[in-house]
C-alpha cells in the first residue's frame, strides 16, 4: 500500500446508535480541545459584537449589572423595606441577595434563549460538512459566562463595599460553574437541535423560562418552600438544577451567615449537568445528519 | 490497477415534504403509523465507481439531484437509502457562503475553514499567503466577508478550497458568479489539481466546460443516474434529449407570419414528415451526416385562383430558428391540386439538440402564409464528435507556422470616413 494513511470513510444510510453516539458524546472534550482556536474566535467575536460601536463600549459589562443593583437597592431597601425573615435576610442583604440570583439565572436563560436558534441562525456554517456545529451553543454559552463573570465581579465589589463578611467558603465557588456549564449546554443542545426540525421551539423555550424563572428561588426565599406547598410539589421543585445552583451561589458567599457548606447542591448540580448534557448532547448527535435538508 | 476513491452503491436521498409544520409533531405524536407527509426522492439507485484522479461530470436539468448527490459526498447529510464509500479528504465548494461566517474577515475565514479541515496552526499560516494571492480580494481580505459581493465570496472559497489539497474535489455550479479572469484561473487550478491525483466532481450546466475538464459524466434525470459514460458520449446525449422545444414557441414564432387574405377553400399541408432518405422509415434519431428527406403533402382545391410555395425549417429548443428555405427562393413551382415536396438534406449539419421541424405553406409571393405545420415528433441529432454549437460548419484546417500578419490597413482617416458617408 503506498498511502496507507489515507482517511476512508464509509457513510451509510443508518443513523448512528446510541452506542455510537455515547462514544461520540464522551469525545467531546477532545473535540473542544482540537477547536480550542476556533472557539475563543467565536467567544471572542461574540462578546465583542454586543458592545461594539456603542459609546461606553467596554463599560457596559460593568454599567449594567451596577445599575441594576441600584434600582433593586432603591426600591427593595429603600421604599418597599423588604426583609426575609424566613432566610435571615435583611437591610443590604436583600438586594445583593437578588442581585446574585438574577445575574446568575440571566447567564442561564440568555445561554439557552441564544443557544436554541444559534444552529439556524448560523445556517452557512452548518452547511461545511466538517463543522463542529456543537461548538456554537458551547460558544455562546462561554461567552455569556463571561460576561457573568464581569456582574460578579460588580457582585464581588458591592459585597465587600456594603460591609458584609466574605467566608473563606467563596473560594469554592468556581465548583458550581461546571455543573451548572454542563447543564446550560446539555439543555442548549437539545433545543438548539429541536428549533431545527420545529421553529415554535425558540417560542416555546422562552416561555419556559418565564415558567422555570418563577419556579426557582430567584425572588423568592427557599425557606419558603417548606410552607404552603405540597410536599411533593416543593421536593421536585429543590430538584431543580437551578434551584441548586442559585441556593449553592448565595450559601457560598456567605449570604445566610453560617449555614454549613452546601455540598449537597454542589454534588447535586454537578451530577444533574453531567446526564443533561449526555442526553442533550446524544439527541443531537443524532439529529445533525438531518439539520441540513432542514435549514 | 487504480485505486477507487469513490465507492457508492445503490446511493438515494428521500426528503420528506410535509403539507403543515404540525404534521412533523402529529406522526411524532402517532408513532410513524400514520404519515402526514409525502416522499420525494432528489435522489435514487445511484452506482458510482471512480477511480483516483477521474474527473466526473454531472449533468441534468434542475432538480434533477446533482446537487443533492455532491451534498450527500460531503456529508453534510446523511444518505436514506445505500452507501458511499470514500478515500481521503474531501473539499467541496457547494453553495456560495457555506462555511463562512458573515462577521468575520476573509482573512479569518480561511484560518477556520482549514482549522475545521484539521491543519495545524503553522500550516495554516504557511498557506495564507497563497490563499490570499490566489483570491485577489485586496484589501478585501481583511473585511468581515458580509460586505463581499457573490463574485468575491466564491474567489475566497475557492482559493481555500485550492489551498487545503483535498483528496476528492466537489464542485457545484459556482463558478458562474466569478468574473472571466478568474473563472479561468479555476479552470487552470483545477487542471492542476487533476494532474497531482484529485479526484473531481464538477457539476455544471455548461457542457462545453464538462466536455473541457471532465473525464467521464454522468447524466442524472429525476434522481437517476440515466447514462454513465465518457464526457462527451453523455454531454451530446444531454444536449440531443433536454433541448426539446415547446411546440407552442414554435407556433408562436410562426404565427408573426402574416395571415393570407382570402375567402373560400385555401389550401393546406396535409401532413408532413421526416424520413431517412429514399426510404418509409421515419428519422427521429440522427447523426450529423446522416441524409435526411422533410416530405410534406399538400392539397390546393384552386390553384389558378390560390397558386402556393412551400416552406421548410428547423427550429432549436431556446426558439433559434437553424435554417429554413422555400420552394420560393428556389425558383420552384407546386403546381396541381395535391402533391408531396420533398427537401432533402444529403447530410445533416446541424450538432446535439431537438430541433421541431415545420412546413409552411406560403402564397405566391412567400410572404403571407395559408396553413402551417409542425412535424408530429422532432427530430432529435445525437453527435458523437467533439465539435460544440448549432451546426457544424464545413471547413479546414491550415497551420503556417512562421507567417507574420500583413501590415495593417491605414486607420480610416476623417476624411475617408466623411467621404464614405453619402
Amino acid at each position: 500500500m503506498d498511502t496507507p494513511s489515507i482517511p476512508v470513510r464509509t457513510v451509510t444510510a443508518q443513523p448512528p446508535g446510541w452506542g455510537a453516539r455515547l462514544a461520540a458524546a464522551a469525545r467531546f472534550p477532545a473535540l473542544v480541545a482540537r477547536h480550542r482556536d476556533l472557539l475563543a474566535a467565536f467567544v471572542r467575536r461574540d462578546v465583542q459584537a454586543r458592545f461594539q460601536g456603542s459609546v461606553l463600549g467596554r463599560l457596559w459589562p460593568l454599567l449594567q449589572p451596577g445599575l441594576l443593583f441600584g434600582l433593586y437597592y432603591l426600591v427593595f431597601v429603600s421604599i418597599l423595606k423588604f426583609r426575609f425573615d424566613e432566610a435571615g435576610l435583611k437591610g443590604a442583604q436583600v438586594p445583593l441577595w437578588l442581585f446574585l440570583g438574577v445575574i446568575l439565572w440571566g447567564a442561564f436563560a440568555t445561554t439557552i434563549q441564544r443557544a436554541t436558534v444559534s444552529i439556524v441562525d448560523n445556517g452557512n456554517l452548518v452547511k461545511m460538512a466538517t463543522f463542529p456545529s456543537e461548538l456554537l451553543p458551547l460558544s455562546i454559552a462561554l461567552a455569556e459566562g463571561a460576561v457573568f463573570g464581569l456582574a460578579f465581579a460588580v457582585y464581588a465589589a458591592l459585597h465587600v463595599a456594603l460591609g458584609l463578611p466574605v467566608p473563606a467558603s467563596a473560594l469554592l465557588l468556581p465548583l458550581l460553574l461546571p455543573g451548572l456549564l454542563a447543564f446550560a449546554l446539555g439543555v442548549s443542545l437539545f433545543t438548539a437541535a429541536a428549533h431545527v426540525f420545529v421553529r415554535d421551539t425558540a417560542n416555546l423555550v422562552s416561555l419556559g423560562l418565564t415558567f422555570w424563572m418563577f419556579l426557582t428561588p430567584v425572588f423568592w426565599p427557599a425557606a419558603n418552600l417548606a410552607k404552603g406547598l405540597p410536599p411533593t410539589f416543593s421536593a421536585v421543585l429543590r430538584e431543580n438544577p437551578m434551584y441548586h445552583a442559585v441556593e449553592g451561589a448565595r450559601a457560598l458567599v456567605g449570604l445566610y451567615g453560617e449555614a454549613p457548606l452546601p455540598w449537597g447542591s454542589i454534588v447535586a448540580l454537578l451530577a444533574e449537568g453531567g446526564v443533561a448534557l449526555l442526553l442533550g448532547y446524544s439527541y443531537f448527535l443524532g439529529a445533525r445528519q438531518r439539520f441540513v435538508d432542514e435549514i | 490497477m487504480a485505486r477507487i476513491a469513490l465507492e457508492a452503491v445503490d446511493l438515494g436521498k428521500r426528503y420528506k415534504i410535509y403539507g403543515h409544520p404540525a404534521g412533523r409533531i402529529l406522526e411524532a405524536l402517532t408513532g410513524g403509523r400514520r404519515a402526514f407527509h409525502r416522499d420525494h426522492w432528489a435522489l435514487r439507485g445511484v452506482n458510482l465507481r471512480l477511480p483516483r484522479g477521474v474527473c466526473l461530470g454531472v449533468v441534468g436539468a434542475n432538480g434533477a439531484g446533482k446537487s443533492t448527490l455532491l451534498r450527500l459526498l460531503t456529508g453534510v447529510t446523511a444518505p436514506t437509502s445505500g452507501f458511499y464509500r470514500i478515500e481521503g479528504s474531501v473539499g467541496s465548494l457547494l453553495e456560495l457562503g457555506a462555511g463562512f461566517h458573515p462577521a468575520f474577515s476573509g482573512r479569518d475565514n480561511a484560518r477556520m475553514n482549514a482549522s475545521i479541515l484539521g491543519f495545524s496552526r503553522a500550516e495554516i499560516e504557511a498557506r495564507l499567503p497563497s490563499i490570499e494571492a490566489f483570491a485577489e480580494l485586496g484589501e478585501f481580505f481583511d473585511r468581515p466577508v458580509r460586505t463581499y459581493s457573490s463574485g468575491m465570496g466564491m474567489r475566497l472559497a475557492f482559493s481555500v478550497a485550492a489551498a487545503v489539497e483535498p483528496d476528492m474535489l466537489l464542485v457545484d455550479e459556482v463558478f458562474a458568479v466569478g468574473d472571466m479572469h478568474f473563472q479561468s484561473k479555476c479552470v487552470e487550478k483545477i487542471f492542476e489539481m487533476k494532474r497531482r491525483g484529485c479526484t473531481i466532481l464538477f457539476c455544471s450546466h455548461s457542457l462545453y466546460d464538462i466536455r473541457q475538464l471532465c473525464d467521464e459524466a454522468i447524466w442524472l434525470r429525476e434522481g437517476r443516474v440515466v447514462e454513465h459514460a465518457d464526457a462527451v458520449t453523455v454531454t451530446n446525449a444531454y444536449a440531443a434529449f433536454e433541448r426539446s422545444l415547446d411546440r407552442f414557441a414554435v407556433e408562436k414564432v410562426l404565427g408573426k407570419i402574416p395571415q393570407a387574405e382570402g375567402e373560400g377553400v385555401r389550401p393546406r399541408i396535409a401532413d408532413a414528415r421526416v424520413c431517412r432518405v429514399g426510404t418509409e422509415e421515419e428519422a427521429d434519431r440522427v447523426s450529423p451526416g446522416e441524409g435526411i428527406e422533410v416530405r410534406v403533402w399538400y392539397r390546393n382545391p384552386d390553384p389558378a385562383r390560390t397558386p402556393i410555395h412551400v416552406g421548410v425549417g428547423f427550429f432549436r429548443n431556446d426558439s433559434t430558428l437553424c435554417c429554413a428555405d422555400t420552394t420560393e427562393f428556389a425558383r420552384l413551382e407546386v403546381p396541381g391540386r395535391a402533391g408531396c415536396v420533398v427537401h432533402r438534406v444529403p447530410r445533416v449539419a446541424l450538432l446535439s439538440g431537438t430541433f421541431q421541424v415545420f412546413a409552411i405553406l406560403f402564397d405566391v409571393r412567400a410572404v403571407h402564409r395559408y396553413d402551417q405545420f409542425i412535424c408530429r415528433r422532432p427530430l432529435v441529432v445525437l453527435n458523437r464528435g467533439k465539435d460544440v454549437g448549432l451546426f457544424l460548419q464545413d471547413h479546414e484546417w491550415e497551420v503556417r507556422p512562421g507567417e507574420e500578419a500583413p501590415a495593417a490597413p491605414a486607420a480610416p482617416s476623417a476624411e475617408a470616413g466623411a467621404r464614405a458617408r453619402p
